[in-house]
């Protein structure tokens, strides 16, 4: 979605010729040629993620007791499992799931943690220090632990892994826009602002929220690859979605159990979440790059 | 704030640890008799532990005749009226001996008895000791010996897990002379000598059985075949092979001696390894001699070893899918008929336990006394569609299954759910921590008709290897929760006539027709499917002969030897 608007702005800029902070990005951006791939690569799974349970060529659940723990083949690409389910439809109609909880799961922290650390920022005192402090304790833990803490609190399933994903990412965006608040807040403009009677909160969304976006923006890639990757670790663990959910986790820890014998139970859904992963961080990367105003080309 | 919010989240992080340890347990594969062994202890922390442990491991290592053994959990104790697991259950085996014993195929042996006569009432039994044996620390065995035992099989107040098995039908105990004894039953127990042979009736030293509870925990005294030497909680539990043992002397042994003193080998260490795979890559690897069990996965792989011998024993447990007969629409006999024709056994074998299971003729194994076998319904779903139609069922129903959500149970549920939904049931995946399954399914003083439970699987090892304990603690009344696992809250007057028929005789032949009739009748009325029965499997490096695994899981290393 984001990245069809900027393409959409984009020409429209370059048809005027002016050079706006879009379309310097978009310039910045295209020439990192691997985070071009990367993103080529997410709207990939996109388009995965909203067809692929219509194109895969058997149903997630269909199983075949004549082909269990088959290797790769022409009718079966990626191998079958245990049940003699098909592997490459499996891991294509997981997508959507990896997919939702990483995006749902990051949106949700980030609109907490903006928020906050909006608040934090421009308020300072009592309510900086309540939730800076509170965002340290959770800073201390290791993401996965804190997650697994919070699901072994709310129990398994995948509605929880998305809170707990969600309340592991909050204090990043919290403790990023709060420094980005900080620098903005004694600014000329939002002093101007402030002169001519802007509220709070008009101050805060108009004014100081836009500067704070690019850093948004890429922390926001950064963290759906990780959320993506302690989701399926949650599943793996047997906290997350329970079976027979197609969930990339889920199966490589189903093809963990027959490793020495059908590897390709577990190369498969591990080399999803590895590409999944890695494209979301190369094309984070790429966005640092190309919204950071201090690099020149 | 500060403080509050840091031991807020201080709580987190241990309940985050302990759900951490959860995971690690062990897949607790056997739902035995003596319910599924998870891995419960954890490693004992503290340096000088670990010191200990560093320098026992150092030598064991030095001793070239070691066998290593990796199992797949840790024990639990030493004690075996506290013991609920096969493991620790089979290792106590070792230790000492039982009045009487097992052979290999679960007939009863007399052990440190050389007989027994009871009055036909099944209430008086007059035991007679065998004479000429010494625990390991000297102490005499004689009718005072067996009475200290029998003192604290009765002594409720001593809190056993195992306790209730004979307290409530011991009534007294007496020394006849120095080598008999005479035992009085509250009421008749037929089955009194194969509860004997039940692992939770070793015999311990008198002397540990005065030191306390811990003591026969911790530090065992026994009769056997092996002297306990050290237990290092979750790390390793080393075993001596006793050369002054009973059983390698012709004379006591009354004829032939039981075993041959030459082993080749002087210790034994067992180590629990959870994961199965890297128990697989131990025997691999030479890193352990002897692994069980294996995990169905792996079976080839270690089959194509030259090093490595692997084995299939018969077993004793046995899978159940239990439905509960109070609730509808299971108590329609016809649904529950419906669902045993609905489910392919043959499959289930090939699928879930990757063929190393046969198919269930009964509630029981052929291996358990007074098994009687039945022909096993087909696979029909079409029979299973018209059976349900039959009862009002037509498009089927939807239902859901508890499960203690280990590696094997999952595979298991979901097969089940596979083929249920052939015959339009939908069978929801209800898969919970095995402590909370224990709590919501056997802790529950509900009746039948308002227990939270539908469907259970299960699986039950009898380890008496008698009838009386694979029938009674899964069907009788006096078994529903929370007393025991008749989870199928089924209740039949004419089953119960049968179980207190097969309680109440010591008389071979009447118990024989008792338990057969039992079993027709469970056949036809399919309280729960009889899914399989599981075998036993084991591996050993080349060197190691003659390991055997009880039907129940315990291990028999009577006659291992191990070649130079």
């Amino acid at each position: 979605m984001i990245g069809k608007k900027k393409a959409a702005k984009a020409e429209l800029n370059e048809k005027t010729d002016i050079k706006t902070p879009v379309s310097e990005m978009v310039r910045k951006f295209k020439k990192q040629k691997n985070s071009v791939v990367a993103l080529f690569f997410i709207l990939f799974l996109v388009f995965l993620a909203l067809f692929g349970e219509a194109l895969a060529p058997f149903k997630i659940n269909e199983y075949d007791y004549n082909s269990i723990l088959q290797g790769p083949s022409m009718a079966h690409w990626f191998g079958t499992d245990e049940f003699g389910r098909d592997l490459f439809s499996r891991i294509i109609s997981g997508t959507k799931i990896s997919l939702a909880v990483g995006l749902s799961a990051v949106s949700v922290g980030a609109v907490c943690g903006t928020i906050l650390g909006l608040l934090g920022g421009y308020y300072r005192g009592i309510v900086d220090a309540v939730i800076m402090r509170i965002c340290d304790v959770l800073f201390a833990f290791p993401g996965i632990i804190l997650a697994i803490a919070i699901v072994a609190i709310l129990g398994s399933g995948i509605g929880n892994v998305v809170i707990a994903v969600s309340v592991f990412s909050t204090p990043t965006f919290a403790r990023l826009v709060r420094s980005r608040t900080l620098a903005l807040k004694n600014s000329v403009f939002v002093q101007a602002a402030k002169n001519l009677g802007a509220s709070d909160a008009r101050i805060l969304f108009r004014h100081i929220l836009p500067g704070a976006v690019p850093e948004i923006i890429v922390q926001f890639t950064m963290s759906v690859g990780s959320s993506i990757l302690t989701a399926s670790s949650l599943s793996f663990l047997g906290m997350g979605a329970q079976p027979p959910t197609p969930e990339w986790g889920l199966l490589l820890a189903n093809g963990r159990n027959y490793m020495m014998t059908s590897m390709h139970c577990t190369v498969f859904p591990g080399l999803a979440i590895f590409l999944t992963v890695l494209s979301f961080n190369i094309l984070g990367d790429g966005l640092r790059d190309a919204l950071d105003p201090k690099l020149t080309d | 704030m500060r403080k509050t919010g840091k031991k807020l989240y201080a709580l987190l992080l241990a309940m985050s640890m302990v759900a951490l340890t959860a995971c690690g347990g062990g897949s607790g594969d056997a739902g035995s008799g003596s319910a599924a062994g998870g891995s419960t202890a954890a490693p004992a922390a503290g340096g000088e532990t670990q010191a200990q442990a560093e320098i026992a491991q150092g030598a064991s290592v030095s001793q070239e005749t070691d066998i290593v053994a990796a199992v797949n959990v840790d024990f639990t104790t030493m004690d075996p009226m506290d013991t609920s697991d096969t493991l620790s259950g089979g290792i106590q085996r070792m230790i000492s001996d039982s009045l009487f014993g097992f052979d290999d195929n679960m007939g009863i042996v007399p052990m440190l008895a050389t007989g027994y006569e009871a009055n036909d009432e099944a209430t008086e039994f007059t035991i007679t000791l065998r004479e000429g044996i010494s625990f390991t620390d000297g102490t005499p065995w004689n009718a005072d010996a067996a009475l200290a035992n029998f003192a604290k099989w009765d002594d409720e107040s001593l809190g056993l897990k195992r306790t209730t098995f004979l307290c409530n039908v011991l009534d007294s105990f007496e020394k006849l002379d120095d080598y008999t004894i005479k035992v009085k039953l509250t009421e008749p127990f037929g089955a009194f000598i194969s509860n004997l042979a039940h692992p939770a009736c070793v015999i311990m030293c008198p002397k540990t059985i005065e030191a306390g509870v811990e003591a026969c925990a911790r530090n065992p005294v026994g009769t056997g075949q092996y002297k306990f030497v050290e237990w290092i909680e979750g790390d390793h539990l080393t075993l001596e092979l006793n050369k002054d043992w009973w059983g390698y002397d012709a004379d006591i042994c009354g004829g032939t001696a039981l075993a041959d003193a030459d082993a080749g080998f002087k210790t034994i260490t067992f180590k629990p390894v959870p994961e199965s795979a890297t128990r697989v890559a131990m025997i691999q690897s030479g890193d352990a001699q002897l692994i069980w069990p294996i995990p169905t996965e792996s079976v080839s792989v270690l089959e194509s070893d030259p090093n490595v011998a692997s084995f299939q024993g018969d077993g004793i447990v046995v899978r159940y899918f239990m439905m509960n007969t109070q609730k509808a629409p299971f108590n329609d006999v016809r649904v529950r008929q419906a669902i045993d024709y609905a489910i392919n056994k043959e499959a289930y074998i090939q699928v879930v336990k990757n063929g190393l299971a046969i198919p269930a003729t009964s509630i029981i194994g052929p291996a358990v006394q007074y098994y009687k076998g039945n022909d096993p319904r087909p696979y029909d779903p079409e029979k299973a569609k018209a059976l349900l139609a039959e009862a009002g069922y037509p498009d089927g129903f939807t239902t859901s299954v508890m499960y203690a959500n280990t590696t094997a149970n999952q595979k298991q549920v979901e097969f089940l759910k596979q083929q249920l939904e052939q015959v339009g049931i939908n069978l929801e995946l209800n898969g919970l921590e095995s402590a909370v399954v224990n709590q919501k399914v056997q802790d529950t003083d509900a009746p039948g008709a308002e227990a939270e439970v539908e469907c259970y699987v299960i699986g039950w090892s009898p380890s008496t290897g008698d009838a009386d304990w694979g029938i009674r603690p899964l069907v009788a009344i006096e078994s529903e929760p929370p007393m025991s696992y008749n989870i199928c809250y089924f209740e039949n007057e004419e089953l119960e006539g049968y179980i207190k028929t097969g309680l109440e005789s010591a008389d071979d032949a009447t118990r024989k027709e008792a338990y057969a009739k039992a079993q027709d009748l469970l056949w036809e009325e399919t309280p729960m499917v009889f899914l399989c029965v599981d075998s036993n499997t084991w591996a050993t490096g080349a060197k190691v002969q003659n390991v055997k695994i009880y039907p129940d899981g315990a291990i028999n290393m009577k006659n291992a030897k191990m070649a130079n």
